[in-house]
């Protein structure tokens, strides 16, 4: 019912696909996909005992995100982050992994689809959604002021308002309006699975203004100013205070699924405004400390192309099967990325009115080789 | 019973009416959208923009179409957290979510929202379900206006909390975006808007610290109320104290402009002034306010007394549905928002309902003014002189508890005289001259038979008027909401505990002299005490001089706690029974503690009484806590003393001061000279003043009566019983449980006539229930006599009232506490004689010389969705013919030393008269009367025991279901035709045998 009413309801995917887009399905399937899932959708291909996570059963009617059309369009796109699952975006054309999506589904059982009243569906258009959240994670709080940004590739993005911070990275369905029942104020319900918790929940400021020294770093206080939904993102708006209430930035952030053959993940993407004076801001990267870890792989790339590209990137063992791997994009200027204490920053010095774009992607892989390694920084390129 | 019975008789009469006046229509949402309107304001191309609780705006074409069917929906935005205010200001949408006031922008023009500015969010959200904000008006210099729910959770669901910044306050929030904390003591402010003149008003709903729904006028700073807010203004701040949520607050209260009466509005929402020149009706400038419950409009005219806005209220526009917000737009067309999700309302619940005009204009009283003696009523149309009848007229003033209770019953209702009227203005006013009006008051007026010269009727005929200050004289410094004696704590075991002084602190008691208020000490003259308005003592330095402080209960064994402080000499005591004093008295003695000294029992006679064991008075000007557990004198069968009366225990400020003393008699100059089984407590208030409060009794009760008790109800399922109404009825552990919508529970037999009637109930915060007798099976209200069950819904008759004829205000009994309600029943030759217990002291006795209800059904209630009751041990006891309780004898010796009379009256009415005899000890009878004086056989077996007194005992000869009742036999007539003379029958006459 709800479904009915989000904006930009879906037009390009039918419920019914067409026996064409079976027979292109199939085709696909069993060139691509029937090495783990096997030939007929049983979890049982070739490779599938080589893998230290068993394939989906489709036939069992196994979907980890869902089992839409949508839904699995978008774990075909997206790839599940940290899994052998890999994304194939930029392997296929969105007709072909439609068509691919429309057949997985008909390997399985009879599709019910769960459409009760209070669920939203991110359709055509990212969707922002404010609302209390549940704690995403033991010992963390629940957050009374909160928003969710799904976008259209399946991800939706957790942040607690009165801070802008963000809590956590889930994929899969979206979100069930709670507070649509009884005498209202309950919490949203986050539908998807938790692909990324942010320091267990409890993160700490993003952004912190740079003093005379490095340990003099006083974090910045973050207040939110609005949303928006420009093309195909979903934009956070907020303004950086120092602590006597000056705004020494204005953001816009911009988070959205990041989906390469090598490994899957989201990225936020910074532009920064520069306030009255000149500042030095630094920007977390990862609440992890990842100088602290013993298993992080070697700083900065090898390759030499690389480094004529400002880019950065770093890559951890997350301990359980899979490796973050953190990019730093600072077009124009190379970075600056000191590693203090409390965890790895970007050092960005903002100009009165200068305008600067950052992104940092995370992308998940499942393991971490050479070959992985080398198509990554191909792909990162 | 029944504020529900007497809504629909108020409101089923007028509601046909209203439709010829005013027409309602509903937009249509597409199918399956539910619309659960919280803000709605038109942009300037004519589209109605609507925010709703699910967070989202829709956006309306054609809303003013003649079919509804032509107003078309669009979704403008989603996925906002609430939307309980919308405004449109220079074409943009403005919305007050939960936590952020937001404005939207479409940025591409495709009708969708795709930007959200936050304009402010620096309210606190601690997340608890009920913290709404409401909007959203906006001010001729563009400053926004949100009011803050006050979370609700601890110790009720429905008391209210700030955990968090600025609940229960009202925000200004400037065009930029600057916060402003305005005015506070608020609990659920769902509706805020601007009057004609541009002056910020807020509604209210009813619950802890509000008695019923009011309207406020908004003043910066103002203090509203209710306490929580305090906690957020800068003195409590900087104090790092909380404000209590029990103990009024000393912080000046701005009165209501309105307080809606409770049958009119439970759920008030917001107001919105007629600037339509009078293309809605003749009401111009006036304000219309939603309702949710009931499910209407209603009617506020308001003036300014004494610079301050005071009015009068009616009802408008009934069934339109859960109306929450309430617009014009400018054809005139009143736009009425529903919503009632999660907190209920006539439906529906949600959509979008039109109010019209239809041109046609109804007889209203249009226009209040408050005169020095009594109103001046416009009326829109011309009276017609012949319907005025000034003895139909009825006036009536009350006012209510400011506590934290949920809501307040209307209390001491009181007439106002009608001295005079005159019509003036060409039969356009009505003038109402009336003695005896007070301030901080609400008057209600009520003018059946009005109609107009055309011959239309008075559409409604009655009005609440909210009197806070009269136009001249002094300024009276009382509120209408009155601080009143606190409810006990809320978190100690109450079983079998009797309040006496709560909510109405002279309601059980006999005394003169004696008010409620706030006393210390007065450090100038210790030997007084100093008053201040508020409700932490009862003392007695009211206006003239003091009686003693005596309940109308009279108790037996009991354990009874008070507290008490004394003045510089203060000199009092509490008498037990009336009989048996302990020493209240500012006098601890050095060295060995006297009998005199505070605590002491007083001498009786040669008895040297008996000092406390420790002295642990702590001097004048300190409240001291005193604990009695107490047994009263036993009395053999002739009513000789078998054993003294026994002070088991006596705890002053948590020690004990006696334990197991024997009182030999009445203490010296006790108020009741006599030992008895029962006597009432007794607090001296004539030796100077003495201030006490929170009086509690539990009965304690070693002999009991339990012979001939017959279960109604067998513990285990309904059998036989049947039912009425739609409550649902279940037995759950040896309970009967009832719940869900109004309904009754009827016992199988159908026949009770003389009897007691008891069991053990419970009923939960904002139930109602009742016990009925002698009750006809039918759908609706039953036909009966009822002993309400009710401890705190906002009804003024609580548990153990006789509903409709005795009345009990005080709450004896805290919700959700088991007690006993007993009920006796009987015919008696000036009538059926009533009586109810609680915990088996009585309560209320009523002979109702109308013997309304002659015999039926007992039957169990369920007044509303909402209320829980549950019922144990339902059980009766029938009277017939002699009881032992009436006979109080066991009969051994022969009847010729009893005497019986039976006397027929000059009204044709008998008395039988039956006087047991002195110093007898036991008897076993069969009685049978003689046929030719009543044609018929009746048997009275058993062996009664109990004091036997030579007392005189009295009924009514009929003879029905093998009971002697002679009340309804005619006399017999002599040869002659007339009715005999009062004569008196031998023994013989009525024939026993052995």
């Amino acid at each position: 019912m709800s479904t009915a009413f989000t904006l930009g309801t879906s037009i390009l995917l039918g419920q019914q696909p067409t026996a064409a887009q079976l027979s292109r399905g199939k085709e696909l399937y069993l060139a691509n996909c029937a090495t783990c899932h096997g030939q007929n959708g049983d979890g049982k291909g070739e490779q599938s005992a080589t893998l230290d996570r068993p394939p989906r059963s489709f036939q069992a009617g196994g979907f980890s995100f869902g089992n839409t059309p949508l839904a699995l369009f978008r774990t075909i796109s997206q790839g599940i982050p940290g899994t052998p699952m890999p994304s194939f975006a930029s392997a296929f054309s969105e007709q072909d992994r439609y068509a691919l999506a429309h057949y997985i589904r008909s390997l399985g059982p009879p599709s019910h689809i769960d459409a009760s009243g209070s669920r939203l569906t991110v359709n055509q258009l990212p969707l922002i959604v404010r609302g209390k959240l549940p704690a995403i994670a033991e010992g963390a709080n629940p957050i009374p002021r909160g928003l969710l940004v799904g976008t259209t590739d399946g991800l939706s993005f957790e942040y607690r308002v009165d801070d802008v911070r963000l809590l956590g990275i889930r994929q899969g369905a979206f979100v069930d309006r709670k507070d649509w029942t009884g005498r209202g104020g309950d919490a949203l319900q986050p539908l998807g699975h938790l692909i990324d918790l942010r320091a267990k929940g409890k993160p700490k400021s993003s952004f912190s203004a740079l003093g005379r020294e490095w340990e003099e770093s006083v974090p910045l206080q973050a207040r939110f100013a609005g949303t928006s939904i420009q093309g195909k993102e979903a934009f956070l708006h907020y303004r950086l205070l120092d602590s006597e209430g000056h705004t020494l930035a204005e953001v816009d952030e911009s988070p959205s699924g990041l989906a390469l053959s090598a490994g899957s993940g989201y990225r936020r993407r910074y532009q920064l405004r520069g306030g009255a004076a000149t500042s030095s801001i630094l920007l977390r990267l990862s609440g992890s400390p990842y100088h602290e870890l013993k298993r992080v792989q070697p700083v900065a790339t090898a390759d030499p192309e690389k480094e004529q590209s400002n880019d950065r990137w770093w890559v951890r063992d997350r301990g359980d099967g899979s490796f973050e791997v953190l990019v730093v994009k600072t077009p124009g200027q190379v970075p600056q990325t000191p590693t203090m204490p409390e965890g790895l920053h970007l050092m960005q010095v903002l100009h009165p009115n200068e305008t600067v774009q950052v992104e940092i992607w995370v992308i998940l892989t499942h393991g971490w080789t050479e070959d992985l390694r080398d198509q990554l920084l191909q792909e990162i390129r | 019973m029944t504020l529900l019975l007497l809504l629909s008789l108020l409101l089923s009469p007028q509601s046909g009416q209203e439709e010829d006046y005013y027409r309602v229509d509903y937009l249509e949402p597409p199918a399956g959208a539910i619309v659960e309107v919280g803000g709605m304001d038109f942009l300037p191309d004519g589209r109605l923009a609507v925010s709703t609780r699910r967070g989202q705006v829709w956006l309306v074409e054609n809303p003013l179409a003649e079919d509804p069917k032509q107003a078309r929906f669009q979704l403008f935005a989603e996925g906002l957290q609430e939307g309980l205010g919308l405004k449109v200001v220079e074409g943009e949408i403005y919305i007050v979510q939960r936590g952020e006031l937001s404005r939207l922008i479409d940025l591409d023009g495709d009708g969708r929202c795709d930007r959200i500015d936050c304009l402010q969010n620096g309210w606190g959200l601690s997340g608890n379900y009920h913290e709404f904000a409401f909007g959203l008006p906006v001010d001729a210099d563009g400053n926004f206006y949100v009011s803050l729910n006050v979370a609700f959770f601890s110790p009720k669901w429905w008391a209210g909390k700030a955990p968090v910044p600025y609940r229960g306050w009202v925000l200004k929030i400037s065009p930029q975006g600057e916060m402003t904390p305005l005015a506070f003591g608020l609990r659920s402010p769902c509706g805020i808007g601007l009057n004609a003149e541009g002056d910020l008003f807020v509604t209210d709903n009813q619950g802890d610290w509000m008695p019923v729904c009011p309207l406020f006028h908004i003043q910066e700073g103002g203090f509203y109320g209710h306490p929580a807010s305090l906690d957020w203004t800068p003195a409590y701040r900087k104090s790092l104290t909380l404000a209590s949520d029990t103990i009024p607050s000393a912080h000046p209260r701005r009165p209501a402009a309105l307080w809606i009466p409770y049958k009119w509005s439970r759920s008030t929402g917001n107001m919105v002034p007629d600037m339509t020149g009078g293309r809605f009706g003749p009401f111009d400038k006036q304000l219309f306010l939603g309702e949710v419950t009931n499910g209407m409009v209603l009617r506020a005219d308001l003036e300014k007394v004494r610079r301050e806005y005071q009015g009068a209220v009616w009802p408008f526009r009934q069934k339109v549905g859960s109306t929450c917000r309430v617009r014009f737009a400018e054809d005139g067309t009143l736009f009425c928002g529903m919503t009632n999700r999660g907190w209920g309302g006539l439906a529906p619940g949600h959509g979008i309902a039109r109010v019209r005009w239809t041109g046609k204009t109804p007889l209203e009283a249009s226009e209040v003014r408050l005169q020095q003696d009594g109103f001046r009523i416009r009326f829109t149309k011309a009276l017609d002189p012949s319907s005025v009848d000034p003895n139909q007229f009825l006036i009536e003033q009350y006012d209510y508890d400011y506590w934290w209770e949920y809501g307040s019953p209307e209390r001491h209702t009181e007439k106002v005289v009608l001295s005079a009227i005159s019509l003036e203005e060409n039969q356009h006013v009505l003038r109402l001259f009336t003695a005896g009006m007070k301030p901080a008051r609400v008057v209600r007026v009520i003018t059946p038979g009005l109609r107009a010269e055309d011959g239309s009727p008075l559409l409604h005929p009655e009005f609440a008027y909210t009197l806070n200050q009269f136009p001249q004289g002094p300024l009276t410094e009382e509120h209408i909401a009155k601080i009143v004696p606190p409810p006990p704590p809320r978190d100690i075991e109450l079983e079998g505990w009797m309040r006496l002084t709560w909510a109405d602190a002279m309601d059980a008691w006999q005394c003169e002299g004696w008010q409620l208020c706030d006393a210390e000490i007065d450090l100038k003259h210790p030997e007084q005490f100093k008053t201040m308005p508020g409700n932490g003592a009862l003392i007695n330095v009211g206006k003239g001089p003091s009686s003693n402080y005596q309940s109308r209960y009279s108790f037996s064994d009991m354990e009874l706690e008070l507290d008490f402080m004394l003045p510089r000499g203060g000199e009092s005591g509490i008498y037990l029974m009336g009989c048996y004093e302990i020493q209240l008295r500012d006098q601890s003695s050095q060295g060995d503690p006297a009998a005199s000294d505070c605590g002491g029992v007083t001498p009786s006679g040669s008895w040297p009484g008996r000092p406390p064991a420790i002295s642990v008075y702590q001097g004048p000007g300190v409240w001291h806590s005193l604990k009695i557990r107490f047994e009263a004198p036993r009395f053999d069968h002739d009513g000789s003393k078998k054993r003294n009366a026994r002070l088991s225990r006596v705890i002053l400020n948590d020690t004990v001061i006696h334990q197991n003393v024997a009182l030999p008699g009445p203490t010296d100059g006790a108020p009741v000279s006599s030992e008895r089984p029962f006597g009432p407590i007794v607090i001296e208030g004539t030796s100077g003043p003495v201030a006490i409060r929170g009086v509690m009794v539990k009965p304690i009760h070693s002999q009991k009566d339990e012979d001939g008790w017959v279960d109604l109800f067998n513990g285990e399922d309904l059998d036989g019983w049947k039912t009425s109404g739609k409550a649902n009825w279940s037995v759950e552990d040896y309970a009967i449980i009832g719940q869900g919508d109004m309904g009754h529970l009827y016992s199988p037999r159908n026949d009770y006539r003389n009897f007691e009637f008891r069991a053990r109930v419970k009923i939960n915060d904002g139930g109602n229930s009742g016990m009925y007798f002698r009750t006809a099976y039918g759908e609706g209200w039953p036909k009966g006599y009822e002993a309400q069950v009710n401890s705190s819904f906002p009804d003024p008759q609580k548990s153990g009232s006789l509903y409709g004829l005795a009345p009990i205000k005080v709450h004896l009994i805290p919700t959700d506490t088991w007690f006993t309600q007993y009920v006796r029943c009987v015919e008696e030759p000036e009538g059926t004689r009533i009586s109810i217990r609680i915990n088996d002291i009585l309560v209320s006795e009523y002979l109702d010389k109308e013997r309304r209800h002659a015999s039926g059904h007992f039957a169990l209630q369920q007044h509303h969705q909402g209320s829980v009751v549950e019922y144990m041990d339902v059980q009766v006891r029938e009277i017939l013919g002699l009881q032992p309780s009436d006979l109080l004898g066991r009969w051994t010796s022969g009847p010729a030393e009893s005497r019986q009379v039976l006397v027929f009256q000059e009204d044709g009415k008998g008395e039988w008269i039956f006087q047991t005899p002195q110093g007898s000890s036991s008897l076993e009878v069969t009685w049978t009367l003689d046929a030719s004086v009543l044609p018929a056989r009746l048997d009275i077996g058993g062996i009664h025991q109990g004091p036997l007194r030579g007392m005189t005992l009295f009924g009514i000869a009929k003879l029905e279901h093998g009971a002697l009742f002679l009340d309804a036999e005619p006399a017999p007539q002599d040869s002659n035709g007339d009715a005999t003379r009062p004569r008196e029958f031998s023994a013989e006459t009525l024939k026993f045998q052995r």
